[in-house]
Formats: structure tokens, sequence, C-alpha cells
């Protein structure tokens, strides 16, 4: 018989573990390999490093990171996540900004990134393997194609919201196991398939699929692609080359985000519960990279590694405005949709893109998911309006809050479907503002157990700490990291801030303030080595959430460097994009106005908002 | 009149404090607390010999070597609102195997922390002007009522009207709808709406009163709990949530039309849900965090003026 540990008596709440496989399950989802994966890799056509490498290494990191976000869970779980985390810990202030930008504002870029994988994964070639042409390249090459699967992404969330999370997370589960199949099929399909079959039958069906009428596509992909630039080294090449490095800020667009439903997972009663949080975070990570290595290898015995990104570089040149000739494929160059071309087989085509359709449909609902959970948590500190938590008493839909969602993400819709100020260009803004919003979760989980000691030590995670030596070796490596990336983040500014002049204003105002947050950058950096050195030098031991967010937040932190200064010219988000920068400034402005006309109005009521997350001092 | 409302301290010592410490802070003339004041675990402090003591917070294990270590870890036990109790190998294993045996205990140890509590709002609160009220909750035995009764501060409100200020009056009750693990205070609606409709029957003015009953009305959405499989498993990693208040609560919050409704029961809960002209506030729970969630509320003679959600 087991050790008796506790005396546990009749009480409400007490409930067993859940399944770790469902949260598996959904951050499986939200680090999507056939939606965000394919969607990112197929944009990655023009760097010279090794993708599959760049999966391995990403992901790498990605597992500090699911540390730190278990680790919050298990201190404070069902807290409301990023936002209290920070407000608690740091300042309300700073939490209210970074979560509204992150989780709430920046989801409306999202909605026409979700809508573009809609439209390339889903109708396109759907309504191409049914015959319905002029449908399926309207829906790739016309903007309207683009406004209109935003509109029905809108839709879809808006009915989620409204069946309600149980029938979500059902379609979860269906879709999970039905796109589990379809991945299965098209591995085989490329596995039994060759690239001599291949070639022969792209240049047949498509012709028949889409009304090309070249019957050399193979070929005239190739070489669109070469032309546009397609320069991705071979596969399997695993050092860790600088060319690799480069491409990792582009890659997390598609593995930063284990920890999506990090607000929604169960609460955390004990060292147990912790570890299915990390471990159901960690397997996604593993088996998305993992099927991401499949994939690669796969697509460069049957299709051809070259050639697969000659076609997405013949795809994106054209999608990008770089080049007036249209691409030889009219359409987007989807991996699943070339397996099925082993076969000619129209009901196979249909079965397996369908079935891989799953995976963006299971995916679809977490656009907005999580953002209403935020303009709630806003609205119960009293810094929206009460009505934003309206709920609609028939659907029992928040309808407000989804309103908040859902015009603007339409109107950014607008904006990037009409590439209106070169909108379609911020695709990885998307990423930037949340990685923002985790760099300051980061932060809190750094300092936790110092700045809210009670909450630590009273948690499952305060016996989780690395030994003495290793505790050392975290500082200086984040001393020696964070002097590294102050030089870094400084090298690539000043010769920028040296040469104004030769910027248009609007261009130099950006570099300024890239060059400010820069130097804020260096002060948070310097006051997290003075507040840690002085602790664990002073004979503190490491918590591993210190550790585990100490280098998290250097890897988030140079992510930050690369993609504001930017300058290999690989991201096209930062400082000489003023589109770019415009849109980040508004959102954080919009925040930040929110919550100091709120501060005020409420003062003006009588009522202290300051006293909202302080805690109550015990005499 | 101001007020602060917390709820479902479930034996969190540093939450009492806190609630106890919540009148000055945020400078209020009442404290309410709703249901749930008791713990849900004893958690063992095993002497091993030598100074020596075993204990297992939240599956992780601590060998403590002293007195000092003993009390700290007692302190950390009961912040996370569970009572620590030092024991040996030989009465662990007969509280173990003799059913009962740890009903027993757990009545001690809920008894002495209460009276322990109660000392310690009589000493803080006395002079202060500020009235505090309790009423026990679902969770709670029936014992504690004797307790807080012998407070000389702290006011037992339980089935009770009582005056808040000279415009408006409040009716308690900690009893809930059933729930899936059977516990002291709870019953079908039908009869929990009969329990409160008498309880409302002694109050001059419902419309203008506060309704301190603790499960939030069913459909509110301050009443969202993890939905549950039948071996009591959260479905899908907890992230379905399904209504679970009650539907007496409701009814008479519809039909009176209080001023302001405050409710607990679900930690998850946390918001506010208007049935115009009732505000109903669930301030939710993170006693075992150590952390007080509670809601400041401002009431004017025939309206409610301000409010804010505490995180305290």
């Amino acid at each position: 018989m087991s050790e008796v540990t506790l005396f546990v008596r009749k009480a409400s709440g007490l409930v067993r573990s859940w399944s770790m496989f469902d949260a598996f399950i959904y951050a499986t989802f939200s680090i999507n390999l056939i939606t965000l994966g394919l969607y990112i890799f197929s944009q990655m056509y023009y760097f010279e490093g090794d993708l599959a490498t760049t999966v391995i290494v990403a992901g790498a990191f990605t597992i500090f990171e699911v540390i730190v976000y278990a680790s919050l869970i298990s201190a404070m779980p069902r807290a409301g996540g990023d936002y209290v985390w920070q407000s608690r810990i740091l300042s309300r202030g700073l939490g209210f900004v970074l979560a509204v930008t992150g989780w709430w504002f920046i989801l409306w870029l999202w909605v026409p990134l979700y809508g573009d994988m809609l439209r390339f994964e889903v109708f396109t070639p759907l309504l191409a393997i049914a015959g319905a042409q002029d449908a399926a390249l309207w829906f790739t090459g016309n903007p309207n194609g683009s406004m209109l699967a935003s509109i029905i992404l809108c839709l879809l969330v808006f009915i989620y919201i409204a069946v309600g999370m149980k029938w979500y997370a059902r379609l979860q589960k269906i879709s999970f196991w039905g796109g589990t199949i379809g991945l299965a099929l098209v591995f085989i399909l490329l596995l039994i398939g060759s690239q001599e079959t291949f070639a022969n039958n792209l240049n047949e069906i498509v012709p028949q699929m889409f009304g090309t009428e070249s019957t050399n596509l193979y070929a005239e992909t190739f070489a669109a692609g070469q032309e546009a630039g397609a320069a991705v080294a071979p596969l399997g090449n695993f050092a860790l080359t600088a060319a690799m490095f480069v491409m990792i800020p582009y890659i997390v667009f598609f593995n930063l985000w284990p920890n999506w439903g990090s607000t929604l997972y169960g609460e955390v009663r004990g060292a147990t519960d912790y570890k299915r949080n990390f471990w159901g975070m960690t397997a996604a990570v593993i088996v998305t990279a993992v099927g991401a290595l499949i994939f690669f290898a796969l697509i460069a015995r049957s299709l051809g590694w070259d050639w697969y990104n000659s076609a997405n570089g013949a795809f994106w040149n054209f999608a990008w405005g770089y080049t007036d000739v249209a691409p030889p494929l009219p359409f987007w160059p989807y991996p699943a949709l070339f397996a099925t071309f082993m076969v000619k087989s129209r009901f196979v085509m249909f079965l397996v893109i369908i079935l891989m359709s799953l995976w963006w449909f299971g995916w679809s609902g977490t656009v907005f998911l999580s953002s209403t959970r935020v303009i709630f948590a806003a609205a119960f500190d009293r810094m929206l309006p009460e009505g934003v938590s309206y709920i609609e008493p028939r659907s029992r839909t928040p309808v407000v809050a989804l309103a908040l969602m859902v015009i603007p993400g339409l109107i950014v819709a607008y904006l990037f479907a009409y590439n209106i100020r070169n909108f379609q260009s911020l695709t990885l803004v998307s990423t930037l503002v949340i990685a923002m919003t985790f760099l300051g979760t980061t932060v809190a989980a750094i300092v936790l157990p110092w700045r809210s000691k009670d909450v630590f030590e009273g948690s499952p995670i305060a016996k989780f700490k690395v030994p003495s030596w290793l505790g050392y070796i975290g500082i200086l490596a984040f001393l020696a990291g964070g002097l590294y990336l102050i030089y870094q983040s400084f090298s690539y500014g000043i010769p920028v801030l040296t040469d104004l002049g030769s910027y248009d204003t609007l261009t130099a105002f950006m570099a300024i303030v890239v060059g400010l947050l820069t130097l804020v950058n260096a002060v948070v950096i310097l006051w997290l080595l003075y507040y840690l050195g002085k602790r664990i030098l002073g004979g503190d031991s490491m918590p591993l959430i210190t550790f585990a967010g100490l280098i998290f937040f250097l890897f988030l932190d140079w992510l930050l460097i690369e993609w504001f200064w930017d300058p290999g010219g690989y991201y096209g988000i930062g400082w000489s994009n003023t589109s770019s920068m415009s849109f980040m400034i508004i959102l954080y402005a919009i925040a930040a106005a929110i919550y100091f006309g709120f501060s005020a109005y409420r003062r003006r009521q009588g009522i202290d908002v300051n006293k909202v997350y302080q805690e109550i001092p015990v005499e | 009149m101001k007020l602060f409302y917390a709820t479902d301290v479930h034996g969190s010592e540093i939450c009492w404090k806190k609630f106890i410490s919540g009148g000055k802070f945020y400078e209020v003339d009442t404290l309410i607390l709703g249901g749930d004041m008791t713990g849900k675990a004893i958690v063992p402090i095993i002497a091993q010999g030598n100074d020596k003591y075993k204990v297992t917070l939240l599956e992780q294990e601590t060998i403590l070597e002293g007195q000092s270590a003993v009390d700290e870890m007692a302190k950390t036990i009961q912040d996370r609102g569970y009572y620590p109790y030092v024991t040996d190998p030989d009465e662990v294993a007969e509280i173990s195997n003799n059913p009962g045996r740890s009903d027993e205990l757990f009545l001690v140890q809920v008894t002495k922390t209460l009276e322990r509590w109660m000392e310690y709002a009589d000493e803080k609160l006395a002079g202060t002007g500020i009235s505090c009220y309790v009423c026990p909750g679902n969770d709670d035995v029936f014992e504690v009522d004797e307790v807080i009764a012998q407070s000389k501060i702290v006011q037992h409100a339980e089935g009770k009207v009582v005056e808040l200020s000279e415009h408006h009056e409040m009716v308690s009750s900690g009893w809930s709808n059933p729930t899936p693990w059977d516990t002291h205070r709870e019953e079908p609606d039908e009869d929990l709406e009969v329990r409160i409709e008498a309880i409302i029957a002694q109050a001059k003015n419902p419309s203008t009163a506060v309704f301190n009953l603790h499960p939030p009305p069913y459909g509110s959405g301050l009443d969202e709990a993890p939905e549950l499989t039948d071996d009591l498993r959260p479905t899908y990693a907890g992230r379905v949530l399904k209504p679970v208040g009650s539907h007496a609560v409701l009814h008479v919050i519809e039909k009176y039309h209080p001023l302001l409704g405050l409710h607990g029961h679900i930690h998850e809960g946390k918001g506010t849900k208007k049935y115009k002209p009732t505000l109903c506030i669930n301030p939710g729970s993170m006693y075992e965090q150590g952390i007080l969630h509670g809601a400041v509320v401002d009431l004017k003679p025939k309206k409610i003026g301000t409010y804010i959600l505490t995180t305290g």
C-alpha cells in the first residue's frame, strides 16, 4: 500500500486529473504543421539555410517556453494567463498593454492569415478537384477570394463560440484523427510515388484541373522559381550556420505557440498536473517537429526539394508583386495536393484534401477563443465598459466581445486582401506582437520566485530548482547572452541612426522609435542581470522557472532585435517598413489609450483601479 | 455604504487575514465573506525520528529538520488552505485504517482554525467600526456555525436578514443546489427556493437589498465550471465549461430585483452579470495561491454606485 500523504474530506471541487492527451491535441493544433507550418515554409524559399535544422533548433528553444508557461500555470492556474501574470508580478499597466495587444488586437491580423490558409488549402484544391475551375482560381488569384475566406472564417468562429467550447473540442478531436489519417495518406502517397511520376502527372493533371496551357509545368515552375531567387539549401546539412539562424525568426510563425491553450487547461493541483501540462505541450512540439522532418524528406524524395522551393518562389514572387509574370502553377504549392497527383483518381484526391482540411477546421477556432477571455478579463477589471461582457441570452454568445474581434479583423482583412499600404508584407507582425507579450510574461516568470514569493513557495513548482553549478552557468550565460544582444542591437542600430538624413521623415521617425526600444531593452537586460545576480550570487538557488525563463528571454529578445532592425532585409517588418511600424504603433497606442483613459475615467467615478491588483497588506 | 465581499477561502489562513485587513485597505465599512470557509485536506507532517519530519505537499516530498522548518511548512500549508497535522507513522496508519477517524480529525482542525480566525478578527476589527458578516457555505460542516457565533465582532449571517445600513438589508444563505460531491449544505433547487423565499420574507424591502446567496444564478456565466466525466475527471483538459448554478437563485433574483447579488461557489466563474437592475458578482477564488479575490461595492440608497473586482 502506498504511503498516505494527504487526508481529504467530502468537499466540492475535488476532481481527478484530466487527460494529458487532450492537452496534447490542443497544443498540436496550435503549432499546426499543416496550416501554419506549410504556409510559412512556402514563404521561406529565399533563405539559404537548412529548413530541417531550423525546425529542430527553433523547436528546442520552445521547450524552454513550455517550461515557463507550464510553471506559471502551476503557480497561478486559471488566473487569466499573461494578463494576470504580468499584472500581478510586474505591473498592471504593462500587463494590460501587452495582453490586449498580444491576445486581442493582433488577432485582427491573423484573420486574413487564417483566411489565406483556408483558401489555399481548402477552397482552391477542393473546388479544382470537383471541377469548379473558375471558382478555384478566383479564390487564390482574386483579392475578393481572400476577403471572402476571411468572412467565412469569422462566421465559423461565431458558430464555434455560439455552440460552445464542448462542440469545438469535439470537432477538434475528430479533426485530429481525421487530419492524422489524411496526413498518413499524404505520406504514403509521397512514399509510393516518384519524382518522375509526379512530374508527368503534374503536367497532365494541372491543365485539366486549372486550365493551364503549358504541358511542361514541372520544368517551367522550376525555372520560374530559380528566377524568383529560390535558394533553400539541400536537406540534411545539419550544421548550425549563420544562414540557418536567420531563418529562425521566420519559422517561429509556426512553432511559437505550444502555450496557446495555457489559459484554458485545467487547474494544477500537484506536480503530476505540472508534468501533464509540460508533456502535453512538449509532446506537441516534438511530434510536430518530427512530422515536419518526415514531410521535408518525402517532399525531397518525391517532388524534389529544389522544385518545391522553386514552386514556392514562383508563387510568392508574383503574389507579393515582385514580378508581373504569373507563375506556371496558378495555385499555392500545396504539398498535400501534390501528393494526390501521384494517383489520378479524383475521388482519392478529394478524400485526401478533405481529410487534410480538418487541420484547418480543428484549428480555426483558436483565432478568437482566447481573445474573448482577455476582453472579459479587462471588462471585469473595469478597463472596458461593462457592456463588452454582454452575453446574448438565446445563443449564449458574447456578441459585443465577438464584434470587437470580428469588425476590426475584417477591416484588417480588407487592407490585407487588397494589399492597401503594402499590408501583405505584415505577415510576421502577427508573430512579433505576440512575442512581445510572451517576453513580458517571461520576465514575470524569471522574477516570480522573489517578487511573488508566497505564491511561488506554495506552488507545486517550488521544489523544481537547478543545481547550484547550473544556476551559476545560467547567470553567466545570461550575462554573456544579454551583453551580446545589447552589443548586437546597438551595432545594428547605430549605423541606421547616424544616417537618418538619408531617409524620409516617417522612416527616420520609425528608426528613432526602434532606437528607443533598443535602449529600453538594454535597461531591462541590465536590470535582470542586477536583480538575479544579487540573489543567485547571494546564495539563493535558481528555480527552474527562472532558469528556463532566462534562456527563453534571450531567444525572444534576439528574435525581436532581428525583426526590428533586420539588417539583412529578411523579414520586412522592421523600422524600414513604415506600414508595419505604423500598424504596431497604432495597436500599442490604442491599448495605452484605453488603459490611461479608463484609469482616469474610473478615478473620476471614485474607483481606484490601482487597487485591483494590489496585494492586501496583512497586519 | 461601501462593502468588501470575498468568498470561498477554503481554509487559507492568509486569505482570511487579507479579508479582515481588506476593510482598512479598501476603506469600506462592511466586510462580507461568502461561504466555504473550511479547507478540504489535512497534510500530515510525519515524524521520522531525530527531529526530522516528512511532508508531501502538492506531491512534492520534503524532509524537514527541526521545529522552525516544521513551523514554516505549517504556515505554507495553512496559507494554501490545508490543515497541517504533526503526527507519526503509527497514527497515520491508524487514521487511514479506521473509517470516520479522519472526519473526527477534520472537525478538530476546522474548529481550531476557525477559533483562531475569530480571535484574529476580533482583535483586528475591534474599534474600527467595520462590520463583518460571515455565512458558511455548502462545503462547511454545521459545527462551524457555533464557532462563528462565539465571535464578538464577526456576525453569523446564515438564514437571516441583517441591516447593512438604513437603506440596505442583506439576505444570506450558504446553501447550494446539488453538487457531485454530496456536500453538507446542499439540496434540490425546489427546496433551496423555499429556504431562500423564507429568508426574503423577513426583509422589509427586497428591492434595495443585497442577496448574499452562495451559488450563482443558473446560466449567468458566473456559474461556469469545468465539465466532469462520471468519475469526476475534467473533460477536454478542463477546457469545456458548463453552467452549474442554481435555478432557485436565478428565480429569486428575477422575482425581487435586489440591488446586488453576491455569489461564489464556482471558483472559475469570476465576473459580473447584470439582471437589470440587479448586479450579480462572483469574484472567483484563488485561495490555493493565497490570493484573495474580492469585490468592493459602493451602494447608494437605491442603486449601485461603483464597484471593482479585486485580486488582493
